[in-house]
């Protein structure tokens, strides 16, 4: 499902030259749950960012679902985050301006689908994520929790491949932080979604299939 | 603390440079309105007063009735007199005009007393063109000029002598006079003559002078040296000393001492002659018109205020969203030094340091920006023109207004450290609503306001508010307002399947920070289109106005009687159409107007020309040829031209002692101006005397006839028979025989038309009485007396009197009373604005005073229609007067031009703080959304995408703001706009002011906007980028 080969990402040049990345390798297999562990400033979110396409690596290469991202052009990699990958950010990501059915009626709207498969799809995933009675709530109306999990009822709205979860208990207390890492559990094994997380969080840790440390931009294990 | 700000500063570049912008555009506003209420008006008086006419600025003092031996005192001491008058103003010109008693011309023999009169005239070749001989010269005896019309009664040569009795008075009379004649002179129109008795006519029969108690024949004047005739000994009837102010270089305060000198001007006068003379009096236009000046500078500081006002409240929408940007983006500041302890009142005291500091860079700049920007304006070729180009100007008044706005401004910024606002802070208190009670209760106030002009000069306050209330008040709902749409928008954008223009519109709509831009926005947006329709209202009014006073596109107001040939004359020289009118004040029966100087005026003109003379807007739902038509015009008389002589004969059964003296009225053209042709006496002896004619070509359209005899009691009392032959190239239609007086009755209507002219065979009862001036009059007119004449009057007339349509008036025209029926009531009568004014056809009033013996023509002004050529002030016909160079003085003259180039000053502040608005609300809105962004790219969002829904969003806002903008703008236009504009007088103007609305100025204004506020977007727009993904780390 992805294979990430020999990939390298440094910021600025000369003495102030920051090595994010260092020859990174490994593969994850579809459909499974892999977490990346790591201290602040280890380079999680960045082989997150080039791994999702917000990033390019100056060396080496990361192939979704057989596709060759660093390759792709801006509207190509567009299109893969559209039909592919889906992300989940630590601060939850979501519109302000929009209700919760809106937020995850997104991805359908950036792929046009139409107005009634959106809507029947919206409110079973709201329901798969226990917010179906919050469909029309705004995001400063819901709690941390609740709006995590209308995250990741976004991020499945795309029917991704990968899903990709930047910190996404990070913002969360431990038995909200809990909750959501069951949800996405639960994801991988209803939807079928191979799910690559970053955390610091053990729980998150134990319920993964694979885990991955990454320290000082290269990955150890 | 300073090193915080200057840190913070370093850090917040961009914000705080558009802070300083704002505070500086907006203190630059007030500098340059300073400037303008200042420097601006006081060369606006000094330009402008000059401009008047010599009239409107000098002062004369008629003095009257003095001996010969008081002559050069009394000149002196009213020289002196007016002299001080004016003081401390320069005299830039005296003129001394005085005419002597009348005396007996012992040579000359005539029916009833022959008198003659000297005049002394300053300046005399600038008055009268010689024609021959040589101007008099000083202290080389008593030698003269007579005009040409006196030469030739006279039958005086150059070089005669002439002899002139003792004066006629019973104290002190002068000695009899010899004159040389040493040359003659024809008068120049225009140049004074108006002081002369006869007015330059050189000769009048019938004259009534208060040396004798009957009517006498003048001939006169004898022009002499002023000198000479002020020495002679003769005794003074009249005298005249005119003197004008130098206005060339003068100050203010002088002007308004000189004003106030004038009003006691006349009893220092009384003093000084110490009962020398009989009467004095002064007269002088220069009180009033610098009164009309201050009128219209008040106007003008009005519209001046309303711009300083609404930049005002614009700078302040401007720094509120600031404020409202800079307290969100030192939030975590904020926290941050409030947990290290930093109190409310240091806080404060960061922001009021922050805010001096800007006050002071942005006033330093903003003075020599507001000398800079006044500079350039009065440079703006409409300015210059007016001649307010002057000096570069910086004053103590102007740096203080910058200074004091400048503060002003940035106190803006401390207030919300005060007590941070709300982004719904109007709607949700509800000060909208009550900016819009506030905006209803201006407008009602202005719109009640009462029709005269401003009391002491100050500036209404009304008049300042209402317009900036009501377009406050309508931004205000505009944020209100703008919800309807885009509530209908999010609608339609819920049910869509796309995500770019939902968003956007999503955006729009619930967003609440967007509200303190769009109050800034739509505000200037409004009051740029207000600058601009009210402008255009301004100017269109002014264009009204000047039709409305001038009557037509030119006219000329003649100084003398209409002299034969003049109207062809001004005809050949302007290529257009010239029509005779009748404009002068009359009474009604007894009434005179309703206060001092309303006399009532009687305009009169060919009604059948109406339509393409009448200059100003017609009654509403009619043409001015349909008024004309209810003035019933008669048909044209007809008549051939005359270009031969005429032969009178005539005889009286009962006496062979009877002279006719024949008068013929001739009109020039079809329907050009009457005049009279004066012929000279003939004997009724039954026998041809041939007579020619004073103006060759012209038609024939009455004959007057007066006779009479050396020895008329001999018929006193006696009927005979008359017969009167005039040869005249008459056509065959009824003439009409009619005898003036009760004194004389005739029997019968005998006349005959026939191939040879008019034939007059009747019975007539004289009753002459024991000369000339009681003698029997008879007139032959081709028409019957029209009796009432249809009239139609104006509005003001109509209220002041009670009247309307089918009531009668009396009018007294020339000592003759001429009934009127109104036929119509109009808003006002061209040439009369604003006046109780009577319009009559000019055919039906000469026809009743000629029936009545008044063969004057009732011209006093000739009308051009359509003229090629409007520089005929060389004809020395008197005033000229054009439709397009009144309205041209009305709208850019120097005491007006202030008022639109305040407006032009309000149309680049608003653009440019609806520019740097919508670059502090985007900017803002971007840098909030950053992260957003950025989630909306890890959605999959392309970059185009989403610059497309930024564009989409703020774009619309825009779109609906500067539109909803621009319709409170047109609403403050039409509701307010017609009542600010004032006329030159301080009145409401006649005709009121109608709306005109500049769509091509008004759409380049909205494009202007509209692309200025989408290019900001755009070029904010290029700052979302990939990048911004890295925001939240």
């Amino acid at each position: 499902m992805l294979r990430v080969h020999d990939v390298s990402r440094t910021f600025g040049a000369g003495e102030h030259a920051v090595h994010a990345l260092r020859d990174v390798s490994f593969e994850i297999e579809p459909g499974t749950m892999v977490a990346l562990v790591g201290r602040s400033g280890s380079g999680k979110t960045s082989l997150l960012n080039v791994i999702g396409g917000l990033d390019r690596p100056d060396r080496g290469s990361v192939v979704v679902d057989g596709t060759e991202v660093t390759g792709l052009s801006e509207d190509g990699l567009s299109r893969l985050r559209r039909e592919s990958i889906s992300y989940i950010f630590q601060s939850f990501g979501l519109i302000p301006v929009l209700s919760a059915a809106e937020n995850v009626g997104v991805p359908m709207r950036m792929n046009r689908a139409p107005v009634a498969e959106r809507e029947r799809r919206v409110q079973l995933l709201l329901e798969l994520v226990g917010l179906g009675d919050h469909a029309q709530q705004r995001p400063d109306e819901l709690s941390g929790g609740q709006q995590q999990r209308v995250a990741i009822a976004r991020a499945l709205a795309g029917k991704p491949r990968l899903l990709i979860a930047d910190e996404p208990t990070g913002q969360l207390d431990a038995d909200t932080g809990l909750a959501v890492m069951a949800l996405l559990r639960g994801v991988v094994e209803s939807e079928g979604v191979t799910v690559l997380v970053s955390t610091h969080d053990p729980v998150m840790m134990a319920l993964a299939d694979r885990v991955l440390q990454i320290s000082d931009g290269q990955v150890t294990s | 603390m300073l090193r915080l700000l200057r840190l913070r500063a370093a850090e917040q570049v961009p914000l705080l440079s558009a802070v300083l912008v704002v505070v500086t555009i907006g203190a630059t506003l007030l500098g340059t309105c300073a400037l303008l209420l200042t420097v601006s008006q006081t060369r606006a008086l000094t330009q402008g007063l000059p401009r008047a006419l010599p009239q409107e600025i000098s002062a004369t003092a008629y003095v009257t009735d003095f001996t010969g031996g008081q002559a050069e005192s009394v000149t002196r001491a009213t020289q002196d007199a007016m002299t001080a008058a004016l003081a401390p103003l320069p005299v830039s010109q005296i003129r001394t005009r005085a005419a002597s008693v009348m005396r007996p011309l012992p040579d000359v023999s005539g029916d009833g007393p022959q008198v003659a009169y000297l005049a002394g005239v300053d300046d005399l070749a600038s008055q009268a063109r010689l024609v021959q001989g040589r101007w008099p010269a000083a202290g080389s005896g008593l030698e003269t000029v007579l005009l040409e019309s006196t030469a030739q009664r006279l039958g005086v040569m150059v070089g005669d002598q002439v002899q002139l009795g003792k004066e006629n008075l019973l104290e002190d009379p002068g000695p009899a006079l010899t004159v040389d004649v040493v040359g003659v002179a024809q008068p120049v129109a225009g140049s004074g003559w108006e002081q002369d008795p006869l007015q330059g006519a050189g000769f009048e029969p019938g004259f009534t002078s208060r040396q004798y108690h009957r009517p006498v024949s003048v001939y006169g004047p004898f022009l002499l040296d002023p000198a000479q005739l002020l020495s002679s000994g003769a005794g003074i009837d009249r005298l005249a000393v005119t003197v004008t102010p130098d206005l060339s270089d003068f100050q203010i305060s002088s002007l308004f001492d000189a004003q106030t000198s004038l009003v006691e001007a006349e009893t220092r006068l009384e003093t000084a002659l110490d009962g020398q003379a009989a009467h004095q009096r002064v007269v002088s236009g220069l009180p009033d018109t610098v009164t009309r000046a201050q009128v219209q500078q008040t106007a003008t500081r009005s519209t001046v205020l309303v711009v300083v006002v609404l930049g005002v409240a614009l700078s302040a929408a401007a720094l509120g969203l600031a404020a409202q940007l800079m307290l969100s983006l030192r939030q975590s500041e904020r926290v941050l030094l409030e947990k290290l302890g930093a109190g409310r009142r240091q806080l404060l005291g960061h922001a009021s340091i922050e805010a001096l500091l800007l006050a002071g860079v942005a006033g330093g700049l903003a003075v020599p920006l507001s000398s800079l920007a006044h500079y350039g304006l009065t440079r703006v070729p409409r300015m210059s023109e007016a001649g307010m180009a002057g000096p570069w100007a910086m004053t103590a008044t102007q740096v203080s207004s910058v200074l004091a706005g400048a503060l002003l401004l940035a106190g803006v910024l401390i207030a919300p450290s005060l007590r941070p606002w709300r982004p719904d802070l109007l709607t949700r208190t509800g000060a909208d609503l009550i900016l819009l009670v506030l905006a209803g209760a201006g407008w009602w106030q202005l719109s009640s306001q009462p029709d005269t002009p401003p009391g002491s000069g100050g500036v209404d306050a009304v008049r300042v508010l209402a317009p900036v209330l009501f377009l406050v008040a309508g931004a205000a709902g505009v944020t209100r307002l703008i919800r309807l749409p885009l509530r209908l928008a999010e609608r339609r954008a819920a049910g869509s399947t796309g995500l770019v223009w939902p968003l956007a519109v999503f955006e729009a709509s619930r967003r609440p920070r967007a509200v303190a831009a769009v109050l800034l926005v739509s505000l200037a947006c409004a009051g740029g289109t207000f600058a601009l329709g009210f402008g255009s209202t301004w100017e269109r009014s002014q264009v009204d106005q000047a039709a409305m006073k001038v009557g037509a596109d030119l006219r000329v107001d003649l100084v003398s009687r209409l002299q034969p040939g003049q109207a062809q004359m001004l005809a050949e020289a302007t290529g257009g159409s010239v029509t005779g009118v009748t404009d002068r004040e009359v009474a009604l029966g007894t009434w005179t107007g309703s206060g001092e100087n309303t006399f009532p005026r009687l305009v009169a003109l060919d009604a059948d020309q109406a339509g393409a003379l009448l200059t100003g807007r017609a009654p509403p739902g009619q043409t001015w040829d349909d008024v004309g038509a209810l003035l019933d015009p008669p048909e044209p008389v007809l008549a051939a031209p005359t270009d031969e002589p005429v032969t009178l004969r005539g005889s009286v059964a009962a006496s062979d002692d009877i002279d006719a003296a024949v008068q013929l009225v001739m009109q020039e053209g079809e329907d050009g101006p009457r005049i009279t042709c004066e012929l000279d006496a003939f004997p009724l002896d039954g026998r041809p005397h041939t007579r020619p004619v004073c103006l060759p070509g012209a038609r024939v359209v009455a004959v007057h006839v007066s006779l009479g005899a050396d020895e008329p009691r001999a018929l006193d009392g006696v009927r005979t028979q008359f017969v009167l032959d005039v040869s005249l190239p008459v056509l065959d239609q009824k003439w009409t025989l009619t005898t003036q007086g009760e004194e004389t009755g005739f029997f019968g209507n005998q006349v005959k038309v026939t191939p040879e002219g008019l034939q007059v065979e009747s019975a007539l009862d004289f009753r002459i009485g024991w000369d000339r001036s009681t003698s029997l009059d008879l007139v032959l007119t081709p028409f019957e007396m029209p009796w009432p004449i249809p009239a139609v009057i104006s509005e003001r007339m109509a209220e002041e009197l009670q009247m309307s349509v089918d009531d009668r008036a009396e009018v007294r025209v020339d000592g003759e009373t001429v009934w009127v029926e109104v036929a119509g009531v109009v808003p006002a009568v061209p040439s009369a604005p604003a006046q109780t004014a009577v319009l009559v056809d000019a055919d039906n009033l000469s026809r009743v005073l000629l029936m009545n013996g008044r063969l004057d023509p009732v011209v006093d002004s000739l009308w051009v229609t359509d003229p090629a050529r409007d520089d005929v002030a060389a004809l020395n016909l008197g005033t000229v007067r054009t439709w397009s160079g009144v309205s041209a003085e009305l709208s850019s003259g120097p005491l007006r031009i202030g008022l639109p180039a305040g407006l032009w000053v309000i149309l680049p502040v608003a653009v440019l703080l609806a520019l740097t608005g919508t670059l502090l609300h985007v900017t803002a809105d971007v840098q909030a959304r950053a992260v957003e962004i950025s989630r909306l790219r890890g959605l999959g969002l392309t970059r185009r995408e989403i610059r497309r829904a930024l564009l989409a969003q703020h774009g619309t806002i825009l779109s609906l703001v500067l539109f909803l903008g621009a319709l409170v703008g047109a609403a403050a236009t039409f509701a307010v706009g017609p009542a600010l504009v004032r006329s030159d007088l301080g009145t409401g103007p006649v005709p009121t002011a109608l709306v005109s609305w500049p769509w091509g100025s008004q759409a380049g204004l909205l494009g202007l906007l509209l692309i200025g506020s989408f290019a900001v977007v755009l070029f904010e727009l290029r700052r979302v980028d990939a990048a911004q993904l890295g925001v939240e780390r």
